[in-house]
Order: structure tokens, then C-alpha cells, then sequence
């Protein structure tokens, strides 16, 4: 098992120039079958763009992947003729929402998985207004750098305040390592297909910070990889709804916590204790966050 | 001239129009990543590098200049002087823009897309291709991507190219993505003046009868808009931006105009340049204190081509015969450096373009074909020509 600073220094990836172009000619060496989904919901103003970029605009000309798809989450635009205009792969029906209305964001990855057949698949929202094609290639590559390694996520150059100020906290309260993580709520990332397929996953908005839960569990840090993705900005200009995505990333992680009985356990930073309870109108989630009184050494005054 | 209905026979040169046609999604991919990146008028680093690349990709060769054009050379066999194909590296917007395209199915949106992106990624279709399907016989053909063709760059791209371009190529076709059939055959004759005025300024009610700057660049702006001729040739002034004022019970002690004149016809233009100069020396005559500077910021003569040289010609069959109906013009772009360097110069259109310097700049991609096919048709045809070849 790595230790954090290990960690740190090997599986934080450091970005190259040309990591596009590197991605494509390692592919060509591997022969490994690379996908990507681009979940999307009213998104008609970028998604064509990214799958023209995908399939035809790649740098160097050879474009790394042998499933673009797109998996709709009940667009009342003109997304789903742009996918089909662009030959893009549909996935499974147009669940806006799941029970409990929660928007099914985390279905994406899982129907990706389930239906690409492929060895790693990419996570691209398509109502991000740019990708860095450079900087995203780099989530695979951290992949086919690290064997032992599930899932490479993405970091922003400001991660959101979702991030800053609550998940990031939070995970940390639970398991000090993945305070490593420096953006656990980036919707940017890429799995390795056959270490997540078994695994149980959020099919919800806010997935991603109870996926690293779950693959640290499994195969601690050497299972996960973080990789610098730029600044991502959303078509509309908003934060994507931060704070929907915020509450489900809790739900999602405390449902996870709970599997493996973390919650309640006393870790170096404090207590959390949660109950969950299924009432008429959904799951109520009641958290209990203690963190121990902090008494600095006089040095530090 | 070799015509384009002979260079059409060979079996090559439809396999080549044939590749050029399937990569119809790559060139609209690239379009919208050059599109992409911001590129105002003296801001090309960025997109000049991802040009750079994507004509390396093509040419195996590519380099920028000290001016930042984008230069990349594929070797003839043929004696005849080099061709010489342009495409503008700036867009018409600011340098706080960031420009973002909208991707449908049927067309292309946002700034700088259609105008100066479609031609871009063109120029490095073309190249490509005329490098994977060489014509044997060809000169030397030149893919140049300039720096500063809008308007506060004053064309400073291709001037820094003479006059080594006028030693080594005789013909420059200059690429745009807007006007489909469009072929632009003369440079308009281009003034671009800055008229300044200091005046001592004053309260507005105590020195009631002090002279005001900006009424006197008002003032100015009159005379000037007396000097085009009516009807034809065809000239105009266009009073472009005014800077002037303070506080609002200053008067103005300064302001600033930017005009242009233009006209087709050279004489008239030299006409009135110096009637704009002899009204700024007039303008502050026998005003105490006051000054008025005139500096030239832009100019570009009117000269170009009659529609029965060679090269217009030449590009009126290639259109005819790509299924497009020739619009005869005159621009005021690269090919005005050309021509007033003695290289024989045209621009065409590429595409059907709509909303043109805009957010909302437009490009059709339903069918893309005769502006390449009309583009390509033109490059060969003129890689093919030598001095001594009677027209067409």
C-alpha cells in the first residue's frame, strides 16, 4: 500500500504538452479499447463540439477512442439530433430523475460500463463550455501509467466551493487519506472498467466523491490517481447546481460510510454519526459531526 | 494558362478532390478548435502555435516568423515562380473576447468562425492534400497564415513578407470563409487617419468663448464628409470612432477622431487625402492655443486586376465549373498588399457566411463542397501556370 506522500509524488500526475497526441499512439501500442460518455441534459449549445473534437478534431489526427457516446438524462432540446448528426453511440433511455428526484447523473458511468465494453471509459459532462483535450488525456494516461489503479479524477485550478468546503472536509473526517484529493466533487474522470463494474455506485448527481470512498476501501491510495484538468466552465455560466450536487454527494458518501460501518468510528479529526431511515417521502439522512478540540504547540503560539 | 476543364481529366486530381471531400468532418473539427482560441489583432500567439501544428501535421514542415505568420512551403517540380496561398490568423473582436462556437448539425456559430477560422483549417485541408496528391509539373506552393489583417493591424503580416514574396512567387490567392463565389479582383484604396485636437478647454459659462475640441473634430467631420465623389468611381468616408469630453461643465480641451476614406480609384483617393490634410491645417488657423494633429494610421492603395487578367480568369472558370456563380469585387485585405507589390492577387470566398463580426457570425456547413472544390480547382491550375503560358 503507497503511503501519502508516495502518493503524492506518483499518482498526483504532473501535465505534459501533447498529452492528446501521447494518448492517441500509446492506444495504438496497448490496444486497449478506450471510451468516453458524455452525460447531458439541455446541452445542445456544446455537446457537438466535444463530439466533433472526439471523434474528428482530435490533436494529431487519430482520435484515441473506440466508443463516443452519449447517454441522455432528458434533454427537451436539440441534444439527442446533435449526438445522432454526430454518429455518437446513444445509451439507454432518458431517465431525467431518479426516485426521490434526484437527476441521474451517476447512470451515465454506470451504463457506460455496463454497455461500452470497454477497458477505461472517460466521464465528460457535455455542458462543460471547453475541455482541454490536453489536460483531459491525462486522466488516462494516469491509468495506463498505474495498473493497480480504478479511477483517475480530475482536479480544477479552484475547485468549487462543493469541494473546498465540504466534501473535501468531510472525507477527511472520515478517512484522512483522501484528504489527498484535492477536488473529490470534479465531474471530470476516468475508471478502469473491470475494477468499478462490481463495485456498488451512486447512480445520482454527485456520485463521484462515495466512488473514491468505495475504491479506497477497496484497494486504499494505490487505487486512485488525481490529475490537474484546467478550470472548467459550465455553457450557462452557472456553477451546475452546486448545491443539488452537494447534498447528494453526502447522501451518496454517508450511504457509503455506512456500508462499510466508518461512521461512528473514531478517527484522528472527530466523530461522525449518521442515521439513515426510509420514510414515506425518502431517505432522511441525520448526521452528527463531532471533531476533537485542536490545541496547537506553543511554537505556533 | 492550363484550363481547369484539362487539369479536371486526370483520374488524380479527382481522387484528390475525392480525400479532400471525406474529411469534411476533420476540417469542420478544426475549424471550430481554431475558432476557438482568442485571436485578435495582435494577440495570434496562441492560435498562430495551434495553426503551426496543424500545418506541420500536414506539410511535415511549418514554422512562424519573427511578425508571427505562420509559414509552411510544399516543393514543386515544375520552373514556373511560386504560388502563394493566404488565410488571416485575427478576428474581428477585442482582446477580452472569448470567443465560444455552437455546433449544430447544419451550420457553425460564433465569433470569428466563418470568416477567419473556415479559412484557416481550409488552407491546412488544402495543404494536405495537395501534398498527399502531388501534381506533377507544380511550382512551389507557399500556405501562409498572416498576422494583423483587421483593421488595427494594418496589414502588417503580409507587408513583413515583401518583398522576398514578390522575388519568389508571382500569384497569391488570399482565402475567406465568407462569400461563396465571391471573387474580390482589386484592392480598395485605403486612408486610415487620427485627427487630434488640443484646445486650452475652460469652464462651459466662464469661458463660454473659449473654442471646444470636439466641436471643432465635428466640424472637421463635416468638411470631410463632402469629399467622395457621387456615383462612380465610388468612394466614402467613414468617421469610425470619437473620443472627447470631461466633466459636463468642461469644454472639451481634446478629442480624437479615427476616420477612413476609402475609394476604387487611386487618383481620387490621393484627392482627398489632401483635401483631410489641408482641413486639419485649416482647422485650427488663427486659433490661439489650439492644435490639431492628423497621423496616418493605415494605408493601402487602389489598385488590382481587370477581370481579363489570367488569374481572374483562371478563378472565374474554376467557379463555373465548381457549380458557383462568380460576384466580382473589391476587398481591402492581404491581397491589397500583393497586388501593390506586383504579385497578381485575387481573394475568394469559401462559404456562406451570415452575421459576419458578431457573436452570432454564422457558417453554413450543409454542404461545403464547391467552396473547396472551387479553392482547390484554383490552387492547382495556377501551380501549373508559367510566365510565358497564354491566357486562358
Amino acid at each position: 500500500m503507497l503511503q501519502r506522500e508516495e502518493w503524492l509524488a506518483s499518482h498526483t500526475h504532473c501535465t505534459r504538452p501533447d498529452q492528446a497526441r501521447e494518448l492517441a499512439s500509446r492506444v495504438q501500442e496497448t490496444q486497449l479499447r478506450l471510451g468516453v460518455v458524455l452525460p447531458v441534459r439541455d446541452d445542445a449549445r456544446s455537446l457537438g463540439k466535444h463530439l466533433l473534437a472526439l471523434r474528428h478534431g482530435w490533436p494529431g489526427g487519430s482520435s484515441p477512442w473506440c466508443e463516443v457516446a452519449v447517454v441522455d438524462l432528458g434533454s427537451t432540446d436539440a441534444s439527442i439530433e446533435i449526438a445522432r448528426s454526430q454518429d455518437a453511440r446513444l445509451l439507454g433511455g432518458a431517465e431525467r430523475f431518479l426516485p426521490g428526484d434526484a437527476p441521474a447523473e451517476g447512470l451515465a458511468l454506470r451504463r457506460a460500463i455496463d454497455q461500452l465494453g470497454c477497458d477505461i471509459v472517460m466521464v465528460v459532462p457535455a455542458g462543460l463550455r471547453r475541455i482541454d483535450w490536453d489536460k483531459a488525456s491525462g486522466l488516462v494516461l494516469s491509468l495506463l501509467e498505474h495498473d493497480e489503479a480504478a479511477l483517475a479524477i480530475g482536479f480544477q485550478d479552484a475547485p468549487p466551493p462543493s469541494s473546498r468546503l465540504s466534501l473535501r472536509p468531510l472525507l477527511s473526517v472520515l478517512e484522512p487519506d483522501l484528504s489527498l484529493i484535492v477536488d473529490p466533487t470534479c465531474p471530470l474522470l476516468a475508471v478502469r472498467s473491470a475494477a468499478v463494474r462490481t463495485l456498488p455506485l451512486a447512480l445520482t448527481l454527485g456520485y463521484e466523491p462515495a466512488l473514491l470512498l468505495e475504491i479506497w476501501k477497496g484497494s486504499g491510495l494505490d487505487g486512485l490517481c488525481q490529475v490537474p484538468v484546467g478550470t472548467l466552465l459550465w455553457q450557462d455560466g452557472s456553477t451546475r447546481h452546486e448545491e443539488q450536487a452537494t447534498f447528494r454527494s453526502v447522501l451518496a458518501l454517508m450511504e457509503t460510510a455506512q456500508r462499510h460501518e466508518i461512521l461512528g468510528k473514531e478517527g484522528p479529526f472527530g466523530h461522525l454519526f449518521a442515521t439513515l431511515s426510509q420514510e414515506s417521502e425518502g431517505v432522511r439522512v441525520h448526521a452528527d459531526l463531532q471533531l476533537f478540540h485542536w490545541s496547537f504547540p506553543a511554537s505556533m503560539g | 494558362m492550363v484550363r481547369i476543364e484539362t487539369v479536371a481529366t486526370a483520374p488524380e486530381f479527382w481522387k484528390a478532390l475525392e480525400v479532400l471531400e471525406a474529411r469534411r468532418s476533420n476540417l469542420i473539427a478544426n475549424t471550430v478548435r481554431l475558432a476557438e482560441i482568442p485571436s485578435s489583432t495582435g494577440h495570434e500567439k496562441e492560435r498562430a502555435r495551434e495553426f503551426r501544428t496543424l500545418l506541420e501535421d500536414a506539410l511535415g514542415e511549418a514554422r512562424i516568423d519573427e511578425t508571427g505568420n505562420v509559414l509552411g512551403c510544399l516543393p514543386g517540380t515544375g520552373s514556373g515562380k511560386a504560388l502563394v496561398v493566404t488565410a488571416a490568423l485575427d478576428s474581428p473582436y477585442g482582446p477580452s473576447i472569448e470567443p465560444v462556437v455552437e455546433v449544430r448539425p447544419e451550420r457553425l456559430t460564433g465569433w470569428g468562425v466563418g470568416v477567419n477560422a473556415f479559412a484557416l483549417a481550409s488552407l491546412a485541408e488544402l495543404a494536405r492534400t495537395l501534398r498527399n496528391h502531388p501534381i506533377s509539373e507544380a511550382s512551389d506552393i507557399w500556405f501562409v497564415a498572416t498576422v494583423g489583417s483587421e483593421m488595427a493591424g494594418d496589414l502588417r503580416g503580409i507587408s513583413a513578407l515583401f518583398p522576398w514574396l514578390s522575388s519568389t512567387c508571382s500569384r497569391a490567392i488570399c482565402l475567406q470563409g465568407a462569400g461563396l463565389g465571391r471573387l474580390d479582383h482589386w484592392s480598395v484604396g485605403t486612408y486610415r487617419g487620427e485627427l487630434t485636437v488640443l484646445t486650452p478647454g475652460g469652464h462651459c459659462w466662464r469661458d463660454s468663448a473659449r473654442v471646444s475640441a470636439l466641436r471643432l473634430v465635428m466640424k472637421y467631420s463635416q468638411t470631410l464628409e463632402s469629399l467622395p465623389p457621387k456615383g462612380l468611381p465610388r468612394g466614402l468616408y467613414n468617421p469610425a470612432r470619437l473620443e472627447s469630453g470631461d466633466a459636463w461643465n468642461a469644454v472639451p480641451s481634446r478629442a480624437v477622431l479615427r476616420f477612413e476614406l476609402r475609394s476604387d480609384d487611386e487618383n481620387d483617393l490621393q484627392r482627398m487625402i489632401r483635401s483631410a490634410q489641408e482641413a486639419a491645417e485649416a482647422l485650427v488657423q488663427d486659433l490661439p492655443g489650439c492644435q490639431a494633429f492628423l497621423e496616418q494610421k493605415g494605408f493601402r492603395h487602389a489598385t488590382g486586376l481587370y477581370p481579363d487578367h489570367p488569374l481572374v480568369e483562371g478563378c472565374r472558370r474554376t467557379q463555373a465549373w465548381a457549380g458557383l456563380t462568380t460576384t466580382l469585387g473589391a476587398s481591402s485585405a492581404d491581397a491589397s498588399v500583393c497586388l501593390h507589390w506586383g504579385v497578381a492577387a485575387v481573394t475568394l470566398g469559401l462559404g456562406s457566411c451570415v452575421g459576419i463580426a458578431t457573436s452570432q457570425e454564422t457558417l453554413d456547413i450543409r454542404d461545403i463542397r464547391p467552396g473547396l472544390r472551387q479553392a482547390y480547382a484554383a490552387i492547382v491550375q495556377n501551380a501549373l501556370w508559367k510566365e510565358n503560358d497564354a491566357p486562358a
